[in-house]
């Protein structure tokens, strides 16, 4: 009696089982998902930090967004879970989309080999030098949007200590440190007083709790001003800062000043989304231009925001400083030195 | 012994094949009422999720790069399990394994290839299993739980290869990696679908996978191995040195663990990247659990979260759902797998579930 219990209940499972896989073998010849065809595919890929980090990468898919909603196009983006998953994912976007755009200094290498077997597709990349027939690659002077930054900070700081928290020493994030310790020397000159200038590195775009830490830690020191170019990291430098008196933050990359209206004195402008905007504007209209481009102030990609709920914190001496720095660095009057061997021989500009 | 009763032996062979297979039909299960959650057909769900992992060459060739870490990792784990050892610390084996196969590469570049390429995944092996030493050492002389040091080894390990391919042994750009290694070294596709390659690591790890198997239940080593978990007490009785064949299995399980992380290096990525591994090691724990820690099948549930690790891309392509999806859909399966909710099989002897080994751990062994 209990054999033919036990024999039933195998055959049961078994029929179970028989009905799941041929379900599943029917499901994968037949109904594979299959992409429409919309006049042009973009595909966005991230590096792990992925979107919602409110810097780098949701700059970049605000200029997508905004292209999509312009030219009707199809936008989808793709994060990556680890280094290993660059290549395949390139790969993929690259089969699936007529235009694939590679946010981040990580992509270059896997990029490098991936364009040269896809000459029909075209691919935009944000930070790095990435050549080929079919690739557009744009680099940011960073260096202007941190000497505006290190001006903002040097101005204001009544600690006279400045900090910054930066997410990986790669050259982008190099640059933008450079340029704001060029801009704290600026305000230093200005107002006859030395100004520390302490730069830490959390190692990762993607770690808020060590950039929280670190933030800590700065404040600790006596730094009343913070420079974040952290990506995701940042977000852990902006929940230190907003329960801290009399500590304040300037953010990196888009407009992040109405997060924390009076808390961040000003946030630096990378206008990728334009950079991006105009080379899928250039893709739709036939006029593609592949090859490695810089851009800076000059070119409107580098700015400041427009301090809204900040003014009222300066004197209106400092803020003429200020604006006539930016004006100088449009009209390419001032330059801002990138590495750590044009800091040294930096002339502070006459404002 | 309780297990024999009325069991017949092919059905306690398939106990792990039968294991995966409640742990997929439990994921069909799931992925139907994530579909729900997520607004999608789970259908379509389903399907997208074979379609991302086995729906055009270059996806399989992707899943395949993928199993193997997953593969040696789960075998590192159910090899020290076999011993009556829980190895957690296969992340920073691996992690170090990685580093040192690397940095051999990079140093002896001048050998000939077909030296320096085994060598360089050897070398990543040996890092491996030297790394358990410290945490054996602490369990046998000063009895603290290997779980406890295990884990914690991970997090030296991870900090110290950081610091090292930041400063000493990095390149130089400040992006914590070492400079790559010679081609001679490296693995190359021995077959290449679409644009990716296939190496030949996937299958030396399913044949370490058949060599683990042949040591396991056919030597004399590996009944040993296996007689320190199943009853220390009666194995000491019978004259076999139970520390010193666990501290066997636990360096077999590091070299395994290492060797994951050298192919990776070899294979993928062809330097170190510090933080390479996305919780490879971890993930080993997974892979090990559900099939009941038999190395022989761990090929198939490493199979199993390879392909949903692969198919992450293609949901958000496809459907456009966030890839943590497949960490809360592996998530849901462990604990499936752990609590053991499953259908009556006939010769079915109750055994003690993950968490159970994990709080409920009464063999203490001391010589």
């Amino acid at each position: 009696m209990e054999n033919f219990a036990r024999r039933i209940a195998v055959r049961i499972l078994a029929t179970v089982l028989l009905i799941f896989v041929t379900r599943v073998s029917a499901l994968s010849s037949g109904s594979a998902v299959a992409f429409p065809d919309p006049p042009l595919e973009v595909m966005v890929l991230t590096d792990v930090a992925g979107l919602g980090d409110k810097g780098f990468n949701d700059v970049c898919w605000q200029g997508v967004l905004r292209a999509k909603q312009d030219f009707a196009l199809k936008a989808r983006f793709v994060q990556a879970r680890e280094q290993a998953d660059y290549l395949p994912n390139i790969t993929l976007a690259a089969q699936n989309a007529d235009v694939v755009v590679t946010l981040g200094y990580l992509f270059v290498d896997a990029l490098k080999q991936v364009t040269p077997g896809f000459p029909g597709t075209r691919f935009i990349h944000i930070e790095g030098d990435v050549t080929g027939e079919n690739v557009a690659s744009f680099d940011f002077k960073s260096e202007q949007g941190g000497f505006l930054a290190g001006l903002v900070a040097g101005l204001f700081t009544k600690s006279l200590k400045v900090g910054v928290v930066s997410g990986m020493d790669i050259p982008p994030v190099k640059a933008y440190v450079n340029g704001f310790k060029s801009g704290v020397k600026t305000a230093e000159e200005k107002r006859a007083k030395a100004i520390e200038v302490i730069v830490v590195s959390a190692g990762s775009f993607n770690d808020p709790v060590k950039g929280k830490s670190l933030a800590q830690a700065l404040i600790a020191k006596g730094a009343d001003v913070i420079f974040r170019v952290a990506g995701n990291t940042g977000i852990g430098v902006m929940e230190a800062i907003a329960d801290r008196q009399g500590v304040y933050l300037i953010a990196e990359d888009l407009d992040m000043d109405a997060e924390m209206p009076g808390k961040i004195l000003a946030s630096t402008l990378k206008r990728m989304d334009v950079a991006i905007y105009q080379a899928i504007e250039g893709i739709v209209q036939g006029r593609f231009e592949p090859g490695h481009h810089w851009l800076g102030a000059a070119q409107g990609a580098i700015d400041l925001s427009p301090m809204k709920y900040s003014q009222q914190l300066f004197t209106p001496r400092d803020m003429e400083w200020i604006d006539k720095a930016r004006r100088l660095l449009k009209e390419g009057k001032i330059s801002v030195p990138k590495s750590d061997a044009e800091l040294a021989d930096f002339q502070i500009p006459e404002l | 012994m309780s297990i024999a009763r009325n069991q017949h032996p092919i059905i306690k062979q398939l106990e792990p094949l039968v294991a995966t297979l409640y742990a997929l039909m439990a994921g069909m299960l799931f992925c139907i009422i994530l579909a729900y959650f997520l607004g999608t057909g789970s259908f379509e769900l389903i399907s997208a999720i074979w379609e991302g992992a086995w729906g055009s060459p270059n996806a399989a060739a992707a899943t395949l790069s993928k199993l193997t870490p997953l593969l040696l990792t789960g075998l590192a784990v159910s090899v020290a399990y076999q011993a009556g050892l829980l190895n957690i610390g296969c992340e920073g084996q691996l992690t170090l394994g990685a580093l040192s196969a690397a940095c051999f590469a990079l140093t002896a570049s001048q050998l000939p290839r077909l030296l320096l390429m085994p060598l360089t995944v050897l070398v990543g092996a040996l890092a491996g299993a030297l790394w358990t030493l410290p945490a054996m050492w602490l369990r046998q002389k000063r009895g603290v739980h290997e779980v406890v040091s295990t884990l914690l080894l991970n997090y030296v390990a991870i900090y110290l290869a950081d610091y090292l391919a930041r400063g000493p042994l990095g390149d130089g750009s400040a992006m914590a990696r070492t400079a790559e290694i010679p081609l001679e070294s490296t693995w190359r596709a021995v077959c290449s679908v679409g644009t990716i390659g296939v190496t030949a690591a996937p299958w030396a790890a399913l044949i370490a996978m058949c060599l683990v198997h042949v040591w396991l239940y056919r030597t004399c080593g590996g009944y040993e191995a296996g007689a320190c978990r199943s009853n220390p007490l009666a194995a000491r009785a019978a004259g076999i040195p139970v520390n010193r064949r666990q501290t066997r299995s636990f360096l077999l399980s590091g070299a395994l663990a290492g060797l994951a992380g050298a192919l990776e290096v070899a294979a993928v990525h062809h330097r170190f990247y510090a933080a390479f591994s996305p919780g490879y090691g971890f993930d080993g724990i997974t892979v090990a659990f559900l099939v009941n820690n038999v190395p022989g099948w761990t090929w198939l549930s490493a199979l199993l979260i390879a392909s949903l690790r692969a198919a992450d891309k293609w949901l958000q392509l496809a459907l456009g759902i966030s890839p943590s999806t497949i960490l809360v859909l592996q998530a849901l399966l462990l604990i499936t797998v752990a609590s053991r909710v499953r259908l009556p099989v006939p010769g079915r002897t109750r055994r003690r579930s993950l968490l159970g080994h994990l709080f409920g751990y009464p063999e203490q062994t001391r010589q």
